[in-house]
Parts: C-alpha cells; sequence; structure tokens
C-alpha cells in the first residue's frame, strides 16, 4: 500500500511502511530510557541489548527534568521509553509535560501490572504504546520500540499529506474563485445594460449561475450597428474546467475582429469553422446569435442547436423561435442560416440555457411547454420578463444543486416616450395644459412648467419622470387613468412631486428608494432624510402587501407561514385586477420647512384605530411599520378607511 | 436582492446585496430554508452590500435567527449606516451580533 500518493494534486509521497520496517532493520535506534527505578532499569536495558537486528543504543535518565534536558541538547532520539512514576512528576502528567518539552519524539509508556487504565490514559494522551515492567523478557520491548517508531512515523507522514492536501484544495479553491470572478467579467456590466437601455430601447435582465465554481455557459451583449444591438447564448458539452476554458475560447474568437456584427450567419460560420479547429473531437457548443435592429423593429438571428427562445409578441402572442442548426465545432463546412422575426415595441425575448427544460420539477421533466408556462407567470406586456424572480422561483421548484450551467436573458423591447414636456404614450387623450403648473419653488430649474409623465412602461422613465422639469410620472396600466388618485395631481399643482405605479411596478422598481432619491434630489432642504426614506418604505410596503395585494403580515410569524406569505403575494401579482391596483406617492414641502408625505393604495382598507393603540414587541417579525412610522414622524394621519396614509416630517 | 452562501470552518456567510425589503421574502426565504437544514452553525449574515432594510426585511432576520436555533450564533457584518440606523431604531442591536 502506497499511504496517499498524489501525484496528480502535486502532493509528494517519500514513505512506504514496508520501507520503514526494512530500513530499521541493521540500524541503530537511539532509545532514552526515562525510569528511576534501577531493578526496572536493568530489565528493559537487558531486554533490549538482547535484539539483535535493530541494535539500540539507550541513554539512561532517573528523573523527567533529566530526561527534557538530554531531549534538548543531545542528539535527536528514534523513541523515549517512560515511566509515569518519577521522583519530579508522576502519572498522565509525566507525559504531558515531556511532550510539551519535546513532542517530536514517540513515546512508549512503561507501567506496572495494577496500572493498565493509567496506560490507556496515556494512549489516549498521545503515547504510542505501553509496555508493562513484568513482562519485558520475552522480545516484548524491541518489538514494541520498533512498532511504536513505525506508527509514529507513519501518522507523522499521513498529518504531513493532510496539511498538503489541505493546502492544496485551498490554492485549488483559490484559483476557481478566481476564475469564477473572470467568467463574470466576461457578462455584461450593468452600465453596458444601462447603455443598451437609453441607445435601443432595450431592456435586459440576465442570471448566471455555474452549477459548479465556473461553468460552460455565457450570454453577452455587444453594440452593432447604429439602431442594432447584437446578443448571444452559448452553452458548451460538459462543465467545470474544460467547459469554462472553452467559454473563455469562444468568447475570445467572439471579440477578437472588432468588427461590429451585422449578419449573425456570417459570424456563427465562421465562429464554428475556428472552432473546428480549436476543440478536441466530442466537444462542442450550442449558440444562438442575433442582432436587434430597434429602428426597424426586427430581430434576426442565427442558430447552432441552441434551446428555442420564447418570444412574446406586444399582444401577449407566444411563439419558441426555430434554433435549429449543427452545434459549433462538429462540421467545418457547416453553413448556418438567419431567421427573421418582427420585434416591435413591447415584444420580449427569452433566452436560457437547457438545464431549464431539462431539470425535473414536480417529478418529471418540466421541458418547454412547461418553461413557457413558468415564463408566463414572470411576465407581462407593460413591464416584459422579470428574470431574477422568475430564476430564483426555477431554482427552488427544481432544487439546488442544479444539474448544470445556468443561463436566463430576457430582452424586451420598451415603448419610446417622446421629448419632454409633452405627454407620452397616453391611451387616454389627456389636457396637457391641466397637468401643468407653475412650481413654487427657489429652485429656478423648477420654475418652469411642470409636466407628468404617463406612459405604459416603467424603470428609466420612472427615472425621468421623477426628474426636473418633470413632476412625476403616473403608469398607464391596464385600467387606463381613470383611477389616478387626486394626490397625485394635487401635487403637482402645488409644486411637489408624485409617483403613481401599478402594483406589479411598484413591486419590483424599488419604488420607496427611487422617490425618495429623487426628492432628495430636487429638495436640498435640512430635512432627516432617513427619517423619510424609512416613513416612505414601511408605508409603501403597507400599500403594496397589505393594501392593493391583500396579504396579512402574520402569516411572516414562523418559516412555514413565509412560504405560504409568498405563495399569497405571487398569487396577487399574477392576479391581473389585483396587480393593476395603483400604489401613490406624493410629497409637497410646506411653508413651515416639513414635508408632507402621501401614500395611498386601492385595496380594502383596514382599522388604523387598532393599530394606534397596539404595541408590537421590538423583536415582532411583522407588523410594526406603522409604530416605526409613528415613532419617525412628526405628525400621522390616516384617511379613507386606512387606504391613505399622511406624514409630515 | 441578491445573495451569495460561503462556509468555512467559523461557520456559514450569507452576502446580500441589494435592498433587503418587502419584495425580497421570496428569495429571502430561499436563504433561511438552506440556513434550517444546517442548524447548530454559526451564521453571518453579510449586509455590507445592502443600502436599504425595512421592517419587513428585518422580519425576515429574526425568522432566520429563529430557524438558525437558539444555540446558534446570528452575526449581522458591516452593516451601512442607513441599515444601521434601523437596528438601532429598532433595538435589534440587542438580539443580533453587530459586527462594524
Amino acid at each position: 500500500m502506497v499511504l496517499g500518493c498524489q501525484k496528480a494534486l502535486g502532493v509528494s509521497c517519500r514513505f512506504r511502511p514496508q520501507d520503514w520496517m526494512s530500513d530499521m532493520q541493521g540500524k541503530l535506534l537511539r532509545v532514552l530510557l526515562v525510569e528511576d527505578n534501577p531493578g526496572d532499569a536493568r530489565l528493559v536495558l537487558s531486554a533490549l541489548k538482547a535484539s539483535g537486528s535493530p541494535s539500540f543504543h539507550v541513554n539512561h535518565e532517573e528523573t523527567l527534568a533529566g530526561a527534557i534536558d538530554r531531549l534538548r541538547s543531545g542528539p535527536p532520539f528514534d523513541v523515549v521509553l517512560l515511566d509515569l512514576g518519577l521522583p519530579d512528576s508522576s502519572g498522565t502528567e509525566t507525559l504531558s509535560r515531556l511532550q510539551a518539552a519535546e513532542a517530536g519524539v514517540p513515546v512508549v509508556i512503561m507501567t506496572g501490572l495494577d496500572d493498565q487504565r493509567m496506560a490507556e490514559r496515556a494512549l489516549e494522551a498521545g503515547a504510542q504504546d505501553y509496555l508493562v515492567k513484568g513482562d519485558v523478557l520475552d522480545g516484548t520491548v524491541p518489538r514494541t520500540v520498533r512498532y511504536a517508531i513505525y506508527r509514529y512515523r507513519a501518522e507523522m507522514e499521513r498529518q504531513s499529506l493532510s496539511n498538503q492536501l489541505t493546502a492544496q484544495y485551498d490554492r485549488m479553491a483559490e484559483e476557481l474563485a478566481l476564475a469564477r470572478t473572470m467568467q463574470f467579467d466576461l457578462l455584461p456590466t450593468p452600465d453596458q445594460m444601462e447603455r443598451c437601455l437609453g441607445s435601443h430601447r432595450l431592456s435586459v435582465e440576465g442570471f448566471f449561475e455555474p452549477s459548479s465554481h465556473i461553468g460552460g455557459d455565457l450570454w453577452g451583449y455587444l453594440d452593432g450597428e447604429i439602431g442594432q444591438a447584437v446578443f448571444f447564448a452559448f452553452d458548451f458539452s460538459g462543465h467545470g474546467v474544460g467547459a469554462a476554458l472553452n467559454v473563455f475560447r469562444l468568447h475570445t474568437l467572439i471579440n477578437d475582429t472588432g468588427l461590429r456584427i451585422t449578419d449573425p450567419a456570417a459570424t456563427l460560420t465562421r465562429l464554428n469553422q475556428a472552432l473546428c479547429n480549436l476543440l478536441p473531437r466530442g466537444q462542442y457548443a450550442t449558440m444562438i446569435l442575433g442582432v436587434i435592429d430597434t429602428r426597424a423593429g426586427v430581430f434576426t438571428w442565427s442558430a447552432a442547436g441552441a434551446p428555442s427562445p420564447i418570444f412574446f409578441g406586444p399582444d401577449g402572442s407566444i411563439d419558441l423561435l426555430d434554433t435549429r442548426g449543427k452545434p459549433l465545432g462538429v462540421a467545418p463546412d457547416t453553413n448556418y442560416k438567419n431567421r427573421t422575426i418582427s420585434f416591435p415595441q413591447q415584444s420580449s425575448l427569452f433566452l436560457y440555457s437547457d438545464v431549464m427544460t431539462e431539470s425535473d420539477v414536480d417529478g418529471s421533466m418540466l421541458g418547454e411547454d412547461g418553461l413557457v408556462a413558468m415564463v408566463r407567470q414572470f411576465y407581462s406586456p407593460s413591464l416584459g420578463i422579470n428574470t431574477q424572480r422568475l430564476a430564483a422561483h426555477f431554482i427552488s421548484v427544481a432544487g439546488q444543486p442544479l444539474a448544470d450551467d445556468m443561463t436566463a436573458v430576457s430582452i424586451s423591447h420598451v415603448a419610446s416616450f417622446g421629448a419632454s414636456g409633452e405627454v407620452m404614450d397616453a391611451t387616454t387623450p389627456w389636457d396637457n395644459a391641466g397637468l401643468t403648473t407653475e412650481v413654487s419653488s427657489s429652485d429656478p430649474a423648477l420654475a418652469a412648467s411642470a409636466p407628468l409623465i404617463l406612459t405604459s412602461r416603467r424603470v428609466d422613465a420612472i427615472t425621468t419622470g421623477l426628474s426636473v422639469p418633470y413632476s412625476g410620472f403616473v403608469e398607464i396600466t391596464s385600467a387606463g387613468l381613470g383611477d389616478v388618485g387626486r394626490a397625485c395631481f394635487d401635487a403637482a399643482d402645488r409644486g411637489g412631486l408624485c409617483l403613481s405605479l401599478s402594483v406589479a411596478t411598484a413591486w419590483s422598481c424599488g419604488m420607496a428608494a427611487q422617490f425618495c432619491a429623487a426628492l432628495g434630489r430636487r429638495y436640498r432642504l435640512p430635512l432627516d432624510w432617513n427619517a423619510v426614506d424609512l416613513c416612505l418604505s414601511e408605508a409603501i410596503a403597507n400599500a403594496v402587501v397589505h393594501g392593493c395585494l391583500g396579504v396579512e403580515s402574520g402569516l411572516r410569524e414562523t418559516l412555514s407561514g413565509l412560504g405560504r406569505y409568498n405563495d399569497a403575494v405571487s398569487q396577487g401579482l399574477l392576479d391581473q385586477v389585483r396587480a393593476a391596483k395603483r400604489v401613490e406617492v406624493s410629497a409637497v414641502c410646506r411653508p413651515d420647512g416639513s414635508m408632507e408625505l402621501t401614500v395611498s393604495d386601492q385595496g380594502d382598507g383596514f382599522d388604523f384605530n387598532r393599530h394606534l393603540t397596539r404595541a408590537e414587541p421590538l423583536s415582532a417579525k411583522h407588523g410594526r411599520g406603522l409604530a416605526l412610522i409613528r415613532q419617525t414622524a412628526r405628525t400621522v394621519t390616516y384617511l379613507d378607511s386606512g387606504r391613505t396614509i399622511v406624514i409630515t416630517i | 436582492m441578491n445573495y451569495q452562501f460561503s462556509e468555512d470552518s467559523s461557520g456559514i456567510s450569507v452576502r446580500i446585496t441589494g435592498d433587503l425589503n418587502f419584495s425580497a421574502s421570496a428569495e429571502f426565504k430561499i436563504i433561511i430554508d438552506r440556513l434550517a437544514t444546517v442548524k447548530g452553525r454559526p451564521v453571518t449574515f453579510d449586509l455590507g452590500g445592502v443600502g436599504r432594510i425595512d421592517s419587513v426585511g428585518l422580519g425576515l432576520l429574526y425568522i432566520a435567527k429563529e430557524e438558525v436555533g437558539s444555540g446558534s450564533k446570528v452575526r449581522l457584518k458591516s452593516p451601512q449606516v442607513a441599515v444601521m440606523k434601523m437596528l438601532t431604531l429598532t433595538e435589534a442591536d440587542s438580539d443580533f451580533d453587530i459586527m462594524p
């Protein structure tokens, strides 16, 4: 048997046990005998002297102090024979003191016939073996000494190998972590996604999770010609380090020409030829490469056997795109072809890796139909696909660890909005002048007309609507604009700021954070902005969850309750009526320097008097949002049966 | 909200980024489910990447603490100023070990 010879991991292997035993034969082994009884010492010396091979050189000490001095000052010993009862020490303390003074030597305990338990305790404390003093004349002593030395060396070698392996694994883990970081660095950055949204009106959300530290998937975004954006997603056979190295290869090939990609099929053909020269037999990649021309409203793609992307039309229609084509790296003479589909505003596309269709959910493979149904749950025509929530949901039902690397990317062509000062994308004829007001602010930028932005789209338009010169943002929901609260327009009339969103948008866009940040930018007042932020956060959370979605916070008392709470929230967001209910927030600066915040929902209202008197324990898991608001705000008033809360800071 | 698990001899660390608020409950339940399988080990929530927390998010931390078990320490590491203010305001700093 070879002990732990780990050449593959770079761990050296020096010893074989049989080598040690044969090495000891014919050698002189140095023994330190620590025994205060002259008779016992003579017996042991005689027993060792009688041994033929190996032979022993014995030094004798009668005290522990003498033994320690000799161990420290003299040449090293191969073994110590130690009597536990010495003039200057007794019991297992003798062993522990010796080991503390000199740890690198095996120890054999010498004990009397009636000291078996003491010997066993000494073994537990680290002695290699023990000898019974009355039993030393039959060859036991040399054999015990040899085996003690052998066991000690074997143990030391195992420890050394273990340390080397631990160090090696730690190094590998560090290198894999670095490789993982490098692989994530290949993904599009938030800045790139923001530019994509600004330049192309394409809202992109991606999720990427290798099944091990690093994986064989990648997706990416590249600038195309003017008005065009290029997207790709690929998946190498296998996963782990080998597949990840191929990812870097293909990423380099995609980027190395420096030319903008205009013809996906021609590019795939070039990539395939290059990969055929690089990849060994059995390695290949599936891929989809597409160009979205947002001016023409067309998506052109070419594919090499990638999973079929799910296309959502503006009317909510669903198509699985054709991705037939030989995988890259298999046949060098393959010619790929382009396919096209109309991709107007409010279209969405979902790219994914095959783990999303091949994973088992509820005992059977999810498949394309199952995935389409799942993605549809997280899609709405006005919001596109919420990829992060979809991915979290998928992982929760598919279970971890995933069988393969996972990529999920949604691309939505958002509706454009026009130049500043206009009411945009409105589906209802509104009198723009009626929404415009003089702003009573010292900020000259606010002294001009400040219209509201009305649009069915989100995120970037929200930011614009909350920025000067606008006085707010109103989302056009499936119910139109007829249900927008008067407080929004009142705030605009009074030089304030307002935001009116469907609960579905409020859930996902960070409504409180956006509104609070906009207030901070707009009104440079000496307010306690942390208090503003806290009150907005708590009031909006209540309006969304309890007001519009009708979900009780009491469910969040236990982990199982949290699961029911999350289910109820998901159901509420999927309910078209509930998801279209509005959450509205407005802010107005008052002459006394305070700020008046109004948060409204379109729920059933609640008995706020009960909450005014209820005291929740500090460590409550739920139900203390209103208490925090009361604790923080100057005044709190409830209107409209609790659907509206007015807070002054 | 995003999260990342890591584990070493000192316990389990969960790095959270983004806002820990009412919209994070589904993702956070995944974290708690995972922690519930390793009861008895110290857990550190690295909140350095959390910009904001609301009372729902705070309640989620309490559920996590309960699920991890009374014998285990739950630490909150590197809370940003806004998060620390919430922890102080609600006296959560007496229920969790706060590591600056």
